[in-house]
């Protein structure tokens, strides 16, 4: 399913602070100049970038699995789980604590598009300060973007009674990127937000997210909510 | 009964099926599995639904073929060749029984299906044009050996890989080939094409009928048919999904039933829609609503006006009352600097000509690479994907070498602008074919053998000939662009005269849109833009359709903006306001004013007049010292003010040499703030921004060595690359702009590279060093394959790497000779191995 992402609400949620973390600094050490460059590039940004996003959701059953040292469960870190999502097969520990209790899961895809990877481009031939203030921003705008797909899928799950987890990608923990075809493949990615995998098993456009989303019952104390 | 669907168009309504996906899942086939197989695995369960549909009414039956391509087939253990041909003889026998069952009650057609690659088109993908071409052939040749009537191309949202598709089904088969197209509510394409564009591009290509087809319900594709009905006057084909999907318990689910759906495509049908049916979640039910509904209606004829439009891969800009400007500077005569771009393979510069040239205001770019000593049609297909990866604009392509033309057009990314064919035969029969082999908007100059005829008469009559040949070839005179020519006036007293009245009458009495390369009027004149911007002027005032122009000459902007606003074509006079208000100067804009002395106030630089966009951040208070130019200059780059630079250093030539400038100023600005960034009281973007300060200080600087003659002693050569598979060049980008500045040659190869290249460009540019980046664990063992190569092949030459998800000790272990935790460490190794002589 698609989630509409309305601009002016990202204009209005994206956080400065986080634009000069990823610039390695803080706001209060920017000055006027450079302050006045990240608000144009913000601005350029906001103007060009076309935002795509896709979620289907999928039954999630999960087993754990015993370690094959020896055969003994690695209780003090946690056993890994074989997790089954739709047609998914994922084998993770840290994926698998995260979902644990969880019933179903999304699994989401969220790009903001080859115009802005064209920006970056552009801006980087003459002014690479600008390609990376705009770089930054852009990856505030995805983080964003990612929340208000959690955000549509949070209110799916208080309809069915649930709450969702938070949001898990590829790269996170033992959850290595290798699942990343896979995923890319059953959201069809390409299809449905024109986002890919390059030879390299990179994500294209280069600000792309893919994430799994747990369905958790509501009532449950769970201490997977960090 | 012909079997040709091409005659029925128009005569009755013709009706698609329904969507396929949506009946093997209801009937539990192919879940989990490649839903082609089920041609081979369960080939009676496929002629049933192929039967249902045609109880339902339908006259074209899709194959279950939609992802039956190479690339989605890799690894499956299927053939492409064997699904098509099952999944074409399915729905043939299907047709077979049910024409046994009811005769021959209306005409019936198997038409391939072929859905999109499943992958992303290069540059933002893996898959080449090429690449992509030879799977739709494949498809399409056994489609047609297999039986089908048609070729129906479609759920395609990207127009270069529809461009692959339509070219490999028209030069491969000879079926009618009709394809739909999927837009967002918005109206675009993933890859941002309009509706609009998409129409003219898919017309040029010669695709039989066009439309619409998933992502949307037929209430959201309602307006958009209208859009693309009100455009084109091809058939138009529009296949709704059953409404937008919606999750439920996990399962997807649509909400339109069968007499919603119908309702809503007797209006579409009413708008001028020809061939009408369903995608996903549409049942056999929903084409029988459609069907009963529709069947005896008589096709609704429309009358559309012909446009003459050109395309890019998300643009598209109609030649017509408003004029058009084309940017003349991507050509090389007279252009120096652009002659040693193209033949030392520096494609940065021309792209930033590109990008001023955009933000100059320029609707479509000229591209001409005619050298000597250059191949054009290899430049063309290297450049053409490189500049539409950084500008939106449609292209010219200006070459008058056959071969070029069809290498360029190939690569092309949309519907061209092509320059040029002229009056001469031979010149006709090399450029018509290729026009209309893959689509374009051609200038015809009004010449021939005799050359150019000095009077009106004589250029209107090649103009009537080389519409009347198009004609022939099936290029309309909407796809014509006519040149009146415009010669050097001093040379030829009256021929502005002679060009200003054929404009005129070629709109008048050929109805045709008209084009000039205005800045040839002043060959051999001073002050050569009063000339050009007064007869451009004129031109427009008779006719001109697009003037091919320098966009950064104010007088020319001037011209045009006068212009619009006079003519009405500028409502409310908005586009001259917004450029003009709070001028100063009348006539020319000034060069931008420079630093304001401290305690001034200073601020809202984009509104400031003479200074240029998102370069010219104004100084705060008090960030710059009194002092003379060169202080202020010094100042300017480490607070990273380029606009500021930029005029301070053509202040300071006046006085100064470029070298003591560099060495004066900019190096020990440069050093300044590399010092405050290794000691942490400065953050990498200032550092970058003192970087573009000063990039904006050398530009101006070799602008006038390359006037006098003198050339920039370089310290040593270095090459760059992003390694294969990585596509995060932002780091590689941020260090070459730090070593550019520090003075090196730097050999850019750009971003995943294959380890082959690095070694070849390091060897033929005998760098001594290299610099690898690469983002993630993924790609880092394309970096080592690369130093080993390097290692191996060329011993001698030094590796530096960086990237977030190294360290030294793992740069070590790779091989590489040293490894620069951030960019200023770069320029640190490289000054060390230069001061050893090692560059």
């Amino acid at each position: 399913m698609n989630v509409p992402v309305d601009a002016e609400r990202l204009r209005e949620k994206i956080r400065r602070r986080e634009i000069y973390r990823y610039l390695g600094m803080k706001e209060q050490d920017a000055g006027e100049v450079l302050q006045a460059a990240v608000e144009e590039q913000l601005a350029e940004l906001l103007g060009q970038m076309r935002v795509h996003s896709y979620y289907q959701i999928f039954p999630l059953s999960m087993e754990e699995k015993v370690a094959e040292t020896g055969g003994r469960a690695e209780t003090d870190s946690g056993s890994k789980a074989l997790i089954r999502l739709g047609p998914m097969e994922i084998v993770s520990r840290d994926l698998g604590r995260n979902l644990r209790g969880c019933t179903s899961a999304a699994l989401f895809g969220a790009t903001l598009g080859m115009e802005t990877d064209r920006l970056i481009y552009r801006l980087s031939l003459a002014t690479v300060g600008r390609a990376a203030i705009t770089d930054a921003c852009a990856a505030e705008a995805l983080e964003v973007v990612c929340d208000e797909v959690c955000g549509e899928l949070s209110r799916l799950a208080l309809g069915r009674g649930e709450r969702i987890r938070p949001r898990f990608s590829p790269g996170f923990g033992d959850f290595t990127l290798e699942y990343q075809p896979e995923l890319v493949r059953v959201l069809e990615l390409p299809k449905r937000i024109g986002a890919g995998l390059t030879a390299g098993g990179m994500l294209t456009p280069t600000k792309t997210v893919t994430a799994v989303v747990g369905f958790a019952p509501a009532q449950e104390t769970g201490n997977n909510d960090g | 009964m012909t079997t040709d669907i091409r005659d029925y168009l128009g005569r009755e309504l013709l009706f698609y099926d329904g969507g396929t996906g949506t009946y093997l899942q209801s009937h539990g086939l192919a879940a989990g599995e490649l839903p082609e197989s089920c041609n081979l695995t369960c080939r009676r369960e496929m002629v049933q639904m192929h039967e249902s549909f045609l109880e339902a009414g339908c006259n074209i039956l899709l194959t279950n073929t939609f992802g039956a391509n190479p690339g989605k087939l890799a690894g499956s253990g299927w053939e492409p060749e064997e699904l098509i041909q099952a999944g074409v003889e399915n729905a043939r026998e299907a047709v077979r029984l049910y024409r046994q069952r009811q005769g021959a009650d209306r005409p019936l057609f198997v038409s391939l299906d072929i859905g999109p690659s499943g992958r992303l088109m290069k540059p933002y993908g893996d898959l080449s044009f090429e690449e992509a071409y030879e799977w739709f052939r494949r498809m399409a040749v056994c489609g047609e050996k297999a039986g089908a009537d048609l070729i129906t191309i479609e759920t395609m949202s990207d127009s270069y890989e529809v461009k692959a598709a339509v070219l490999a089904a028209k030069e491969n088969t000879s079926l009618p080939v009709f394809v739909t197209m999927t837009f967002d509510e918005g109206g675009r394409l993933l890859t941002g094409g309009e509706v609009e564009g998409t129409a003219a591009l898919l017309a040029g290509l010669g695709a039989d009928a066009i439309g619409l087809n998933c992502g949307l319900g037929p209430h959201q594709m309602e307006g958009l048919a209208g859009k693309l009905l009100a455009f084109t006057d091809l058939p138009v084909i529009v296949n709704p999904n059953a409404g937008l999907p919606r999750s439920e318990n996990g399962r997807t689910v649509y909400d339109v039933g069968p007499e919603e759906f119908a309702g809503v495509m007797e209006r579409i049908a009413r708008a001028g829609a020809w061939v009408l049916g369903g995608c996903c979640g549409t049942t056999p039910e929903h084409i029988r609503a459609l069907t009963d509904r529709l069947h005896k209606m008589v096709p609704v004829r429309r009358t559309v006006k012909k446009r003459t439009v050109v395309t890019s891969g998300s643009r598209w800009i109609e030649i017509g009352e408003d004029p058009v400007i084309i940017g003349e500077r991507i050509n090389p005569t007279g252009k120096k600097w652009l002659k040693e771009a193209l033949l030392s393979g520096d494609t940065d510069r021309i792209l930033r000509e590109a990008v001023k040239e955009q933000e100059d205001g320029a609707h479509i770019l000229d591209v001409n690479v005619g050298l000597p000593g250059l191949c054009e049609a290899e430049t063309f297909a290297g450049l053409i994907p490189a500049l539409q990866a950084v500008t939106e604009l449609p292209l010219q392509i200006d070459t008058s070498d056959a071969a070029a033309m069809e290498r360029a057009l190939q690569t092309y990314n949309g519907k061209a602008m092509i320059n040029s064919v002229n009056g001469k035969k031979e010149s006709m029969e090399a450029v018509f074919p290729l026009v209309k082999r893959y689509g374009g908007v051609v200038v015809g100059l009004c010449l021939d053998e005799d050359g150019i005829p000095d009077d009106v008469d004589g250029r209107l009559r090649i103009a009537r000939r080389i519409i009347d040949t198009a004609q022939t070839y099936g290029i309309g005179r909407e796809d014509i662009v006519i040149d009146a020519l415009a010669l050097t006036v001093s040379a030829q007293a009256g021929s502005a005269a002679v060009t200003l009245e054929t404009i005129r009458r070629l709109r008048q009495e050929l109805q045709v849109a008209t084009v000039l390369g205005v800045s040839n009027i002043s060959f051999g004149l001073p002050a050569r833009e009063v000339i050009n911007s007064s007869f451009f002027a004129m031109a427009l005032a008779a006719g001109l359709s697009c003037g091919i122009i320098n966009p950064g000459s104010g007088a020319m902007r001037d011209a045009y903006d006068s212009y619009r606003a006079l003519y009405g074509l500028d409502a409310n006079c908005a586009d001259y306001i917004a450029r003009n208000s709070g001028r100063k100067t009348a006539a020319f804009p000034v060069p931008p004013a420079g630093i304001q002395p401290s305690g001034q106030d200073a601020k809202a630089p984009s509104d400031t007049d003479g200074q240029e966009r998102g370069q010219a951040a104004a100084p705060a208070a008090g960030q710059i010292a009194e002092g003379g130019p060169q202080t202020e200059l010094r100042k300017a780059i480490e607070t990273g003010l380029a606009g500021p630079a930029r005029s301070l250093t053509g202040r300071l030539l006046e006085q100064l040499s470029p070298l003591e400038i560099i060495d004066g100023q900019l190096i020990p600005a440069l050093d300044a703030v590399g010092k405050g960034f290794e000691a942490g009281t400065l953050f990498l973007p200032q550092l970058l921004m003192s970087a573009d300060a000063a990039g904006a200080c050398f530009e101006v600087i070799r602008q006038q060595m390359e006037k006098t003659g003198g050339q920039q002693v370089k310290k040593g050569r270095i090459v760059l690359a992003t390694v294969k598979g990585d596509i995060h060049d932002i780091g590689k980008n941020i260090v070459k702009a730090l070593l550019q500045n520090y003075g090196y040659d730097i050999i850019d190869l750009g971003k995943d590279v294959e380890p082959q290249a690095v070694v070849d460009a390091a060897r033929d540019t005998q760098a001594r060093l290299v610099g690898l980046s690469a983002l993630m664990t993924t790609t880092v063992v394309y970096m080592e394959e690369t130093i080993a190569l390097l290692k191996k092949q060329l011993p001698q030459v030094k590796v530096m790497v960086g990237g977030a998800v190294l360290n030294r000790d793992y740069a070590r272990s790779i091989g590489a000779d040293f490894y620069g935790p951030d960019a200023m460490a770069s320029v640190r190794f490289a000054e060390q191995l230069s001061q050893e002589g090692l560059l």
